[in-house]
This record gives structure tokens, C-alpha cells and sequence, in this order.
């Protein structure tokens, strides 16, 4: 599986993908399913946390669940919930920057 | 306009059966991400940062009416209501699922399209001048060649696994409309008063990470040849290309490290080798490829017309366009009509279902059922009568089409950058929609003149940035958006690369920084001069001196 984009395991990280289906970007949650929403992704505190993710993720893609799968990194907001600080990631969070009628309905956190 | 045969229209469903079934095997998960990665891309199908892309070869970039009313219609009922135009002449669409793709290929292939080659390491979509066939100072209309050229390449055995992606762009004018100097393979039709009709043939040119200007590497080759020389120069990549970096991979990488000299050499040696074992094969093909073009029934018209002249005079929106968006047509009484999907401020090569039915009706009413897309990312009506271009305008202007800005500051080639792209390391098209929102229809603008500003999110160079006048290339600063400035490039005969000026510029500094390069131009310029005429005459120092201040 593809994983060019994708840190090292290690603290402070999500895990994303895109869904099989529609391509759509997604987020590991910690019961183990796909969410739209960073703010629902599982927040890897350690790498030990880090590798358990990985290792759930890329159990969905051997199921052809989801592609390009890789762990990002990502902070606390002020509601203590997960949002990805590369830019790359947060306008893979939001959508298009240049067309805002096509983001997805989820606020800046 | 080439029209499918049976055996076009037969291999096309063929491979739309085949994609169908790997689709259906990738979602049982019978395939493997990486297996079934190979042959999405094979069918143009990529995967972005947001979805999945697909890119739509428009061969040469020639469309008719009914191709690009399909075009509309699959960016309404699969997509989200519109489609990119694309730096090669292709249509990307952003957002169709993995499970629409057979059947948006289906939809594709009764219209006579494709998405083959539009991926992977092949000899991708053929460009070619998007005035061809019409334009005034074209030797003939280069099409068909390129047709016999995509037939060939299309599938073919020996040429589906070669060490990177090949690229060849065709025309047949002295005026270099199809950059063919930035091309694995460029190729300009000429008559020879002695030795007949026949190509220049340049070699190894590119952009990315190393941009080189192709060089020449024969004169002439007599057109009877053209496949012959191709198969040769083809083989010599396939066998010394370099397969361990893909950064090296490229036939410029390969040109530049024997020489342009010894590559002829051995290219010379194989053409040498194997055209004993050809026959007229290709001019027999090229002569079926010229029957089934459909070339337009053109009137006998004058060369004055009373209506467009009064037109001029009583509209001055339409004189503005009239001026700047029309070029000669090699007929007396029709123009080319160009398209500019440049609105002041809009994201530069899209358009709306609607406004891809707009164009497909004027071509259909006024234009002969031709449509071109360009480089640069606009359209093109080819062949428009003088007495309706008025009434082209007024549609075109209601349909949000008729920026009157070709070739200007604001006609701007922008990738689709970090906002799609998932290469890119910064945005390109907000930087594109800031400089455009700046100069569109300003009486600076107009007093600029000609200037070809491209901007590329990432160093593969989509946005031709090494080959702008002005070139801005987008790069990652430990996270933060940087922008570098190249000045001098140029993509028409007098092929350049531009020259970086020196440290980059973050995003509110690369406007201001154009802006001293613009205005270090107008006070430089003498009588006549255009941007680059001026940069040629006084080199990059006076504008690195604006930019950064006297070292």
C-alpha cells in the first residue's frame, strides 16, 4: 500500500485515507471506523499509540475499505479535539481553499 | 475533425470492459491497491488529495459539438457541475467516484473519447498548435499527422512500458503555438523547395525539475518517414533511458548526458537500420486518416464585412475583443475566435457544464462543429464568419466568456496546485486569481501588453513556470507557502527558460513583487517593445535590483 505521505509513528497524529468508493478523505476514529470530521479522528498521543492505528488502517485497506492510507500530524484544539497542522492536511480537511461552495461542512477548528 | 471507425469505437469498448472488471475486482478486494494503481492509471484515473481525478485525453485538442456536450454533461451528472482544462490540452474532472468511472467511460466512448495513455509511463494525449487547420501562416493542417501518430502510439507493444512519461506536440507554422521545444518529441511541418514536405524533428526538451530547450537533432525528415524516425528515437530511450530515478528518467535527461549530437548519432544508426523494412504503410494510413477528418465547407466571403465593422465602431466591449481575442484565419472573411477561461479573478481553464453547452452550441451555429482547447488553457472556435462574430460575442458575454484578455497579464496558466493537486507543495491558482483580479480589462493591463505570467504549485512545472515571462513556482517553506520568481522564459519559437531571480516571496509578497517587475519593465522599455523584448535587451539585473535592492 501507498504510504509516500505518511510520517513516521510517533505522538501527536491522526490517521487518514481516502475511502475506497468515492476517493473522499477520511479519518480513523477510535472505534475503528472512517469518519469526514479530524475532530472525530483517534489521537495518537505515542508512537505506540501511532503503530496500533497504522496497523488498524492498514487492516481496511487489506479489506479494500480505503487507499492511501498515512499518519499525519495533527494538534489539540481549544475543545481538546484533533486538527491536522500541515497545510496540505488542513486543506485535505476542508476542501478546495479556492472553492469554499465545495468544502465539506465542517468548521476551522 | 477525425471520426471514429469501427475499429476505434471496437478497442475503446474493449478497454472500458476491462477497466470495468478490475473495478469491480478492486472493490471485492480481490485487487490490491498497488495492482489496481496501474491500471486506473493506464485509464487516466488518478487519486488526489480530495477524490478521484479523472483526465480525459482530447487528442490535439480537438473537440466537436456533441463531444463537448458529453464533456457538460458528465461534469453535471457525475462530477460537481464542471471540468478543468488542462496545460496538455486534456479535461480534468475532480470529484467522480471510483464506481462512476466505467460507466463515465462508457459515456465518454459514445462520443467518441477516451481516457487511454492519459497516465503512466506512455506516450501521453499528442498536442498540437490549437489553431491547426485554420490558422493563416500554417503550412497544412497538421492534424492528421498527429492522428497517424496517435494511432500508432496508441497501445503499442513495445512503447507501454518506457522509462518515464513521452510527450510530443506537432505544428506545421513557423509561429511556435504547441511550445514543441519544451516536448520529449517536437515536431514542425515544413515544405522544402528542394527536398519536399517534411519535419524538423527536436528532441529532449521539458520543463520540471531540469528544464532544457529541446535541441534539433534533424532538419528535415521527409514525412513518409515520420514513424520510422519516431520508432527509432522511441528505442533508443526505451533501451538507455535511465529506469533506477525517476527524477532522471525523462528523454532530456538521456539528450543532455550523450549530447545532442551523439543521440542523433544513434538515432540516425536504428532509422538506418530499420527503414529498409518499411513499406508506405504510413502514407497509405495517413492518406485513410485524411478521409475520415471532416474539414469544414468554408464560403467564398469578402474580406471586408459591414456588419462587423459596425459593430467596432458602435460596441466598444466588442471592438476590446475583437482586438485581442481574434486571430487570422487563412480565409478570406473568418476569424479564429479564442475563448478566454480567464475571468478576472476565476480559477483559470474552468468552466461550467453550461458554459462548455454554450461553446458547444456556437461551434455547432457559428463555428463550423470545430472546438479547440489550448495550453494555455483556454478555448478556441477555429472558424468564425466576420458577420457573426458580434452575435458570438453577445452569447459568449452572457455565458461569462468574453474576458477580452488573451496574452494579456490576466490570461494567466495556473495548475491546479495544493488546492487539488496531491504533489503540489503550495497553491498556485489563488496566486493566479489575486494577479488576475489586479490587471483584468485595467488600463494597466492594456498598457503592459503582451505577457505570459505561469505559475506552478511544484516543481514538475504543470504551470509551465520556466517558460512564462513572468514564471512563479510554489514551494514549501517548513510549512509555510513560498513563491519563486523566474523572469525571461518564453514557450514559442524563440524557446527560453526563465531565470530565477533570487530568494522567494511569501503569498502577499509574490503580487507586490510582479507588480516591481511590471512596473521596473514600463520604465525600462523603449518604442514597440514588449515585456520580453525589453528583458532580452537589459537582462535580469535592473529587475533583481527592484526586487532586493542594490546588493
Amino acid at each position: 500500500m501507498s504510504v509516500v505521505n505518511s510520517l513516521r509513528p510517533g505522538p501527536d497524529q491522526i490517521v487518514t485515507a481516502n475511502e475506497i468508493l468515492s476517493g473522499r478523505v477520511v479519518y480513523l476514529t477510535a472505534a475503528g471506523t472512517w469518519t469526514d470530521d479530524p475532530r472525530e479522528a483517534a489521537f495518537a498521543e505515542s508512537a505506540e499509540d501511532a503503530e496500533v492505528l497504522l496497523a488498524q488502517a492498514e487492516a481496511a485497506n487489506a479489506r479494500s475499505e480505503v487507499e492511501l492510507v498515512a499518519l499525519i500530524a495533527a494538534t489539540r484544539g481549544a475543545d481538546g479535539r484533533p486538527w491536522p497542522t500541515r497545510n496540505r492536511e488542513i486543506i485535505r480537511a476542508l476542501g478546495p481553499t479556492v472553492r469554499p461552495d465545495l468544502g465539506r461542512r465542517i468548521a476551522r477548528a | 475533425m477525425y471520426v471514429y471507425d469501427e475499429y476505434d469505437h471496437a478497442m475503446v469498448t474493449k478497454r472500458i470492459a476491462e477497466f470495468r472488471a478490475a473495478v469491480a475486482r478492486r472493490l471485492s478486494g480481490e485487487l490490491p491497491e498497488d495492482a489496481f494503481k496501474l491500471i486506473r492509471q493506464m485509464n487516466g484515473v488518478y487519486l488526489q488529495l480530495h477524490a478521484y481525478m479523472l483526465r480525459v485525453a482530447i487528442p490535439y485538442g480537438s473537440l466537436n459539438p456533441a463531444q463537448m456536450r458529453r464533456l457538460a454533461e458528465i461534469a453535471r451528472r457525475f462530477d460537481r457541475g464542471y471540468g478543468h482544462f488542462t496545460t496538455r490540452q486534456n479535461i480534468q474532472y475532480n470529484w467522480i467516484a471510483l464506481r462512476d468511472m466505467p460507466d463515465v467511460l462508457e459515456a465518454l466512448a459514445e462520443a467518441g473519447m477516451h481516457a487511454i495513455q492519459t497516465s503512466g509511463n506512455v506516450i501521453r494525449n499528442l498536442t498540437a498548435d490549437h489553431y491547426a487547420g485554420a490558422a493563416a501562416d500554417e503550412v497544412d493542417d497538421p492534424r492528421p499527422y498527429a492522428e497517424l501518430i496517435r494511432q500508432w502510439s496508441t497501445l503499442h507493444p513495445e512503447f507501454s512500458f518506457l522509462p518515464r512519461k513521452f510527450k510530443i506536440a506537432v505544428t506545421a507554422a513557423p509561429h511556435d503555438r504547441a511550445a514543441v521545444r519544451f516536448h520529449d518529441i517536437g515536431l514542425v511541418l515544413h515544405d522544402d523547395p528542394e527536398r519536399g514536405r517534411g519535419f524538423e524533428v527536436i528532441v529532449g526538451g521539458g520543463q520540471g525539475r531540469t528544464p532544457f530547450v529541446g535541441p534539433t537533432i534533424r532538419a528535415h525528415l521527409p514525412e513518409a518517414h515520420l514513424l520510422a524516425y519516431l520508432e527509432a528515437i522511441l528505442r533508443l530511450y526505451n533501451e538507455l533511458g535511465r529506469r533506477d530515478n525517476a527524477y532522471k528518467a525523462r528523454i532530456k535527461i538521456l539528450v543532455h548526458a550523450l549530447g545532442a549530437e551523439e543521440f542523433a548519432r544513434r538515432v540516425e544508426a536504428e532509422f538506418a537500420r530499420i527503414l529498409p523494412a518499411t513499406d508506405d504503410l504510413p502514407m497509405r494510413e495517413l492518406a485513410r486518416i485524411r478521409d475520415r477528418f471532416l474539414t469544414p465547407d468554408f464560403a467564398d466571403l469578402p474580406a471586408h464585412d459591414p456588419a462587423f465593422e459596425e459593430a467596432k465602431r458602435a460596441d466598444p466591449a466588442f471592438a476590446r475583443w475583437a482586438a485581442r481575442n481574434l486571430a487570422p484565419h487563412k480565409r478570406p472573411g473568418y476569424r479564429i475566435v479564442n475563448i478566454a477561461l480567464k475571468p478576472g479573478g476565476g480559477i483559470p481553464g474552468d468552466a461550467t457544464a453550461g458554459q462548455m453547452e454554450t461553446v458547444a452550441d456556437l461551434a455547432e451555429r457559428y463555428g463550423h462543429g470545430d472546438i479547440r482547447v489550448t495550453h494555455e488553457q483556454n478555448l478556441v472556435l477555429p472558424h468564425v464568419r466576420l458577420g457573426d462574430l458580434p452575435t458570438v460575442h453577445a452569447v459568449l458575454a452572457e455565458a461569462g466568456l468574453a474576458s477580452a484578455n488573451l496574452g494579456l497579464a490576466s490570461d494567466i496558466i495556473a495548475c491546479p496546485g495544493l488546492d487539488y493537486c496531491v504533489l503540489a507543495n503550495a497553491r498556485s491558482i489563488p496566486i493566479a486569481q489575486t494577479l488576475s483580479q489586479r490587471f483584468a480589462g485595467t488600463e494597466r493591463e492594456a498598457a503592459v501588453g503582451p505577457l505570459r505570467i505561469k505559475i506552478s504549485g511544484c516543481i514538475n512545472a504543470c504551470g509551465h513556470h520556466h517558460a512564462g515571462h513572468i514564471g512563479i513556482l510554489g514551494v514549501d517553506r517548513k510549512g509555510t507557502e513560498m513563491y519563486q520568481l523566474t523572469l525571461g522564459g518564453s514557450a514559442d519559437e524563440t524557446a527560453a527558460i526563465g531565470e530565477i531571480t533570487g530568494r522567494g516571496f511569501d503569498e502577499d509578497g509574490i503580487v507586490e513583487a510582479v507588480e516591481t517587475v511590471i512596473d521596473t519593465y514600463l520604465g525600462q522599455r523603449q518604442e514597440g517593445e514588449d515585456f520580453l523584448a525589453t528583458y532580452r535587451r537589459i537582462g535580469l539585473a535592473p529587475f533583481k535590483e527592484a526586487l532586493y535592492g542594490t546588493p
